[in-house]
This record gives structure tokens, C-alpha cells and sequence, in this order.
């Protein structure tokens, strides 16, 4: 699982450490910064390729899944 | 002068997952520590984190599970690759990395690479470790 975000740059991807206790939902509100609208996705949803990992870009109307605390 | 042999110490609940508490050890003990991918992204092992972000091309922040006193906490950071000798990406194979940020909720650290000019470059293994109050 990951956490998208847009950020001033591009796109932030969090993923959260496996061993940790908290929900991925939890994981988000905690880490993704303040006012930030995130969504949650697959894996498979990050592209595996990294070559133009600067380029990725996401539609803001995308992350409707909550907003950082 | 008194010895102490335990096999085992617990905290006062007897769980093994709760810590017991050595006041005048716990400044010497690791608050966090991460071992994570930075190039096909993924953490591997960690204690104290509750994520690692990759915010762009060789610039990744981790993130505490609970946030650390104040900034002035320790941070050793490394990388490296994991090439063979005599591959096709032997030769200067330094890694500098170093902390571009530090908040009480999380750490920044950037990896750069020598046979890239030194500018930002994904990492396989990236370690973070967090020494605190």
C-alpha cells in the first residue's frame, strides 16, 4: 500500500513501514503534511520505472481520500 | 559493586512487547532506526518509524512514530549499492548522503552519486539511525 501526495515539487509517495502498528489510514493523516490531500493506492499504482520519477504528476480532483492532520 | 544475571527482563506487565524502562541507559539506545530501498521503493526493517517518504530522485524522508524531543537528536545516515566488482558500475561507486532536514516528526536525507556528478540518485540501501534524549 501507498500514500500519495502532491507536493511543491511533484508527487510524494509514502510507504508505510511494515512493521508498524498504526492503519494505513492512520499512517496518512499522521505523516502526510498538514492541509495535504492524499490518496491511498496499490503498489502496482506507482509506476515501477523511475527513469522520469521528477515528471510524475497527479490530478489534485485524484486524492479524495483524506487530508493531512 | 553488585552483579546482576537475568536470563530474560521484562517490563512490569510481562509483555515482550512493551519495554522495560533503564532511565540512565535509554539516551545510548536507538530511538529509530530504518533500512529501506530507495530505488525500487520499499523499507525493508525498522523500529520506530511509521513510513519512509520518497519526496523525489534521491531525496526521501522518515517519518517517527512518535516524535522526538527536540531537534538536537543524532542522526547517522549511509548508502551504498550493492554493484559487483569489475560490473559495468564499477569504479567510483561513493554514495555521499547526507541530512537535509531534521523536524521532531521526521528526518530528510538525500542520496547522491560520484559517477553521476554528484547529483541526487536513487539508493538500494539506505540506513538511518536516531540517537535522542
Amino acid at each position: 500500500m501507498k500514500i500519495i501526495y502532491q507536493t511543491t515539487d511533484g508527487i510524494a509517495v509514502i510507504t508505510p513501514a511494515p512493521n508498524c502498528p498504526l492503519t494505513d489510514a492512520q499512517t496518512a493523516a499522521k505523516d502526510v503534511p498538514t492541509g495535504s490531500a492524499y490518496k491511498i493506492v496499490e503498489d502496482s499504482y506507482v509506476p515501477s520505472d523511475r527513469t522520469f520519477r521528477n515528471a510524475w504528476a497527479i490530478e489534485a480532483s485524484e486524492l479524495t481520500d483524506g487530508v493531512g492532520d | 559493586m553488585s552483579t546482576i544475571k537475568v536470563g530474560t527482563l521484562l517490563a512490569a506487565d510481562g509483555s515482550t512487547t512493551t519495554q522495560p524502562s533503564i532511565p540512565a541507559l535509554e539516551t545510548r539506545m536507538a530511538k529509530a532506526w530504518v533500512n529501506f530501498n530507495g530505488d525500487a521503493f520499499g523499507v525493508r526493517s525498522s523500529y520506530g518509524v511509521s513510513s519512509v517518504t520518497d519526496l523525489s530522485t534521491g531525496l526521501y524522508r522518515v517519518n517517527f512514530s512518535t516524535a522526538q524531543p527536540n531537534i538536537n537528536y543524532c542522526v547517522v545516515t549511509s548508502a551504498g549499492a550493492t554493484y559487483a566488482i569489475n560490473s559495468s558500475n564499477a569504479g567510483d561507486n561513493r554514495w555521499p548522503t547526507s541530512v537535509q532536514s531534521m523536524a521532531t516528526t521526521s528526518v530528510t536525507t538525500q542520496t547522491t552519486f560520484a559517477q553521476n556528478g554528484y547529483n541526487y540518485q536513487n539508493n538500494q540501501h539506505i540506513s538511518l539511525l536516531i540517537l535522542s534524549l
